[in-house]
């Protein structure tokens, strides 16, 4: 991508343009206005289902990159032996209407399922593998993202790099300029959305910038969360300052219900299971698991190496915050969206957990 | 391996024996000859083993094949899965995902030097791969002592092995068992109690370990304290996992991936866990 374009969409297209796309066999997600008020990234049927008045949904991208439960491959009994079928390529898909931390959180993705080229005859143990479900549903994808010109009222993605507004890895990112967006566009998969669609897209404008950039200057006072020394957190959790009384007191709030991991836009862990379709056919699927759960590490001998709470609660946290994991991987495990501290009944989400961390003696 | 990381091979089962009351030995042969050359396993390796249906699990490879494509691994029945691969006969077919993970053959180069392999159970079934390895190379290695503990006679692994390595003059071999019956000749208590009779030369001693973990820690403990450098401890570690190539998330001891990154580590790579291993 040489440099990125600018554009401007006006609101009132927006609903011929998810038309159009619907109409020509695309998929569209986009955020959803559910019967009890809340907002979540799903599928539409039609333009009419797009909500465009939120911040954020309890939902957000994950559930296109990586469902809750997805098929791996269907097995089939036949006279000949036994069969196995990847499941059909993804159908052409656009995500619109993402929040940039939900954006970020699909860029780590690339770098946990997408990571590493290597496989077949020359992969050695150690080597990362990509993940072909997550890479086909990846690819079939164009990303529109949108900038938050208001932070949420939980939310703190400045502290963790991944908003309010994105620089890049989008492949198309809206404005909000009130009767138009501005569309920045990221990556020639974007500049190939826009311009096949050029009917709906204006020329951009320089002063169109020059108030987007005044909007980020201003949507970054707009924080309510007081979370943004993760640094000091994370210096304390790696140098060992952090006790496991400490893990005790978090695991004491904690109901063990695995909320926070299932609405994050970065946890990933899943479960495999072989489900029955006929009695000739059965699938292999995944489904989202958490590390909060006692069974997630239990051997079928009983021994389980994370027995306690505390134990568990402590793994997540690491998992998030530690500098062995910020090394793997180029960001830490939290895009600030928030929804942990929205999600969890006893109060020991991210961004309070963050805050006792940094208070640790 | 296959690309798609989540798509097993076909594979038939071509022998089953029985080892004692509740486990099994299975011998695989990829269907696919295509797909069996790339099958290629180094000892410490692992499979995901499927029984389509029931699930897959993973499975330590107890052997080193000289030829591609198949494979022998020992399963106790104890739950879904392994239940599932107990009702098996020759001839079925099943998936394999593999050969995953590590080899021994990946840390210290044990060569020249003695080796001792602490088996406890059925963590002899991943050793005995090494083992093999080792014996098929004998004259590049010096003095070998394998310590094999069980619960009882009974429970042994591979009782007919054991016997032809009993009478190998350049092994040897010493075993335990923590409840013995009128028949049992060996030893009586757990494996660290057989230390004494080692003579150790412990800068030139490389140690090979697998069983239960609290066999494990406490083998380790016994280790350190009679100075066995942390490099020259090599142990394959096991944890709970769906996947077995780094995507899940089950096996992870701190940062690390039992999968993929593993199940082979030193002690030195043990001790720098952020969790215990043990």
């Amino acid at each position: 991508m040489p440099e990125k374009k600018l554009y401007s969409l006006p609101k009132a297209k927006v609903p011929g343009l998810i038309a159009a796309l619907l109409k020509s066999k695309h998929r569209v997600w986009g955020p959803v206005q559910g019967e009890h008020g809340d907002t979540f990234l799903n599928e539409l049927s039609s333009a009419k289902d797009l909500c465009r008045d939120y911040v954020n949904g309890f939902l957000g991208a994950k559930r296109y990159v990586f469902p809750q439960l997805e098929e791996m491959f269907r097995f089939r009994k036949t006279g000949a032996g036994l069969t196995l079928s990847p499941p059909p390529p993804p159908q052409p898909t656009v995500v619109w209407g993402l929040r940039s931390c939900d954006m970020s959180a699909v860029l780590y993705f690339d770098s946990f399922f997408g990571r590493g080229a290597k496989s077949g005859p020359n992969w050695k143990a150690g080597d990362p593998l990509p993940d072909p479900l997550y890479v086909a549903r990846r690819e079939a994808a164009v990303f529109v993202s949108i900038a938050c010109n208001t932070a949420g009222p939980k939310c703190f993605c400045v502290c963790t790099d991944s908003g309010p507004f994105l620089s890049k890895g989008y492949d198309v990112q809206l404005t909000d300029l009130g009767s138009h967006y501005l569309a920045e566009t990221g990556t020639a998969k974007g500049e190939q959305f826009v311009a096949g669609h050029r009917q709906f897209f204006g020329a951009g404008r320089e002063d169109d910038m020059k108030k987007r950039r005044a909007l980020e200057v201003q949507a970054e006072k707009t924080f309510q969360e007081p979370v943004s020394f993760f640094a000091k957190a994370m210096r304390k959790l790696d140098r060992g300052a952090v006790k496991p009384a400490f893990w005790q007191k978090v695991a004491s709030y904690c109901i063990g219900c695995g909320g926070c991991i299932y609405a994050c836009p970065m946890c990933s862990c899943f479960d495999v299971d072989d489900v029955k379709i006929s009695g000739t056919e059965g699938a292999r699927v995944r489904s989202w698991d958490t590390c909060d759960f006692a069974g997630f590490t239990r051997e079928v001998s009983g021994h389980n190496p994370r027995a306690t709470r505390a134990d568990r609660r402590q793994r997540w946290f690491y998992h998030k915050l530690s500098m062995d994991y910020l090394e793997k991987n180029p960001v830490i495990g939290c895009v600030g969206c928030g929804r942990c501290v929205i999600t969890c009944p006893g109060g020991v989400d991210m961004a309070t957990v963050v805050r006792w961390m940094r208070k640790v003696e | 391996m296959n690309p798609n990381i989540h798509l097993p091979y076909l594979a038939t089962v071509t022998g089953i024996r029985s080892e004692c009351s509740d486990t099994k030995t299975f011998d695989v042969r990829i269907k696919d000859p295509k797909e069996a050359k790339l099958f290629v396993s180094r000892p410490g390796q692992f499979v995901e083993a499927s029984v389509f249906g029931a699930g897959e699990a993973p499975f330590g490879l107890t052997t080193s094949p000289r030829e591609p494509g198949v494979m022998t691994f020992t399963i106790r029945a104890c739950g879904r899965v392994t239940d599932a691969f107990h009702k098996l006969a020759v001839g079925d077919e099943v998936g394999i995902k593999g050969p995953l993970g590590n080899s021994f053959l990946d840390k210290i180069d044990s060569r020249g030097k003695d080796v001792l392999v602490i088996g406890g159970g059925i963590g002899l079934p991943p050793l005995r791969s090494m083992i093999h390895y080792i014996l098929d190379r004998r004259a590049d290695y010096r003095d070998f002592t394998i310590i094999y503990g069980a619960r009882t006679p009974e429970l042994q692994m591979y009782k007919g092995e054991l016997a032809q390595w009993a009478k190998r003059p350049d092994l040897t071999l010493l075993q335990t068992v923590d409840v013995a019956d009128p028949g049992w000749k060996g030893y009586v208590g757990v494996v660290t109690t057989l230390f004494n009779k080692l003579k150790l030369d412990i800068p030139n001693t490389v140690v090979y370990t697998c069983g239960p973990p609290i066999m494990i820690k406490f083998a380790i403990v016994e280790l350190v304290k009679l100075g066995l450098p942390d490099k020259q401890i090599v142990s394959t570690l096991e944890r709970y996992m769906k996947c077995g190539v780094g995507k899940c998330g089950h096996c992870c001891i701190g940062h690390k991936y039992v999968c993929t990154e593993g199940p082979v580590f030193d002690y030195g790579e043990i001790k720098g866990l952020a969790e215990e291993a043990f």
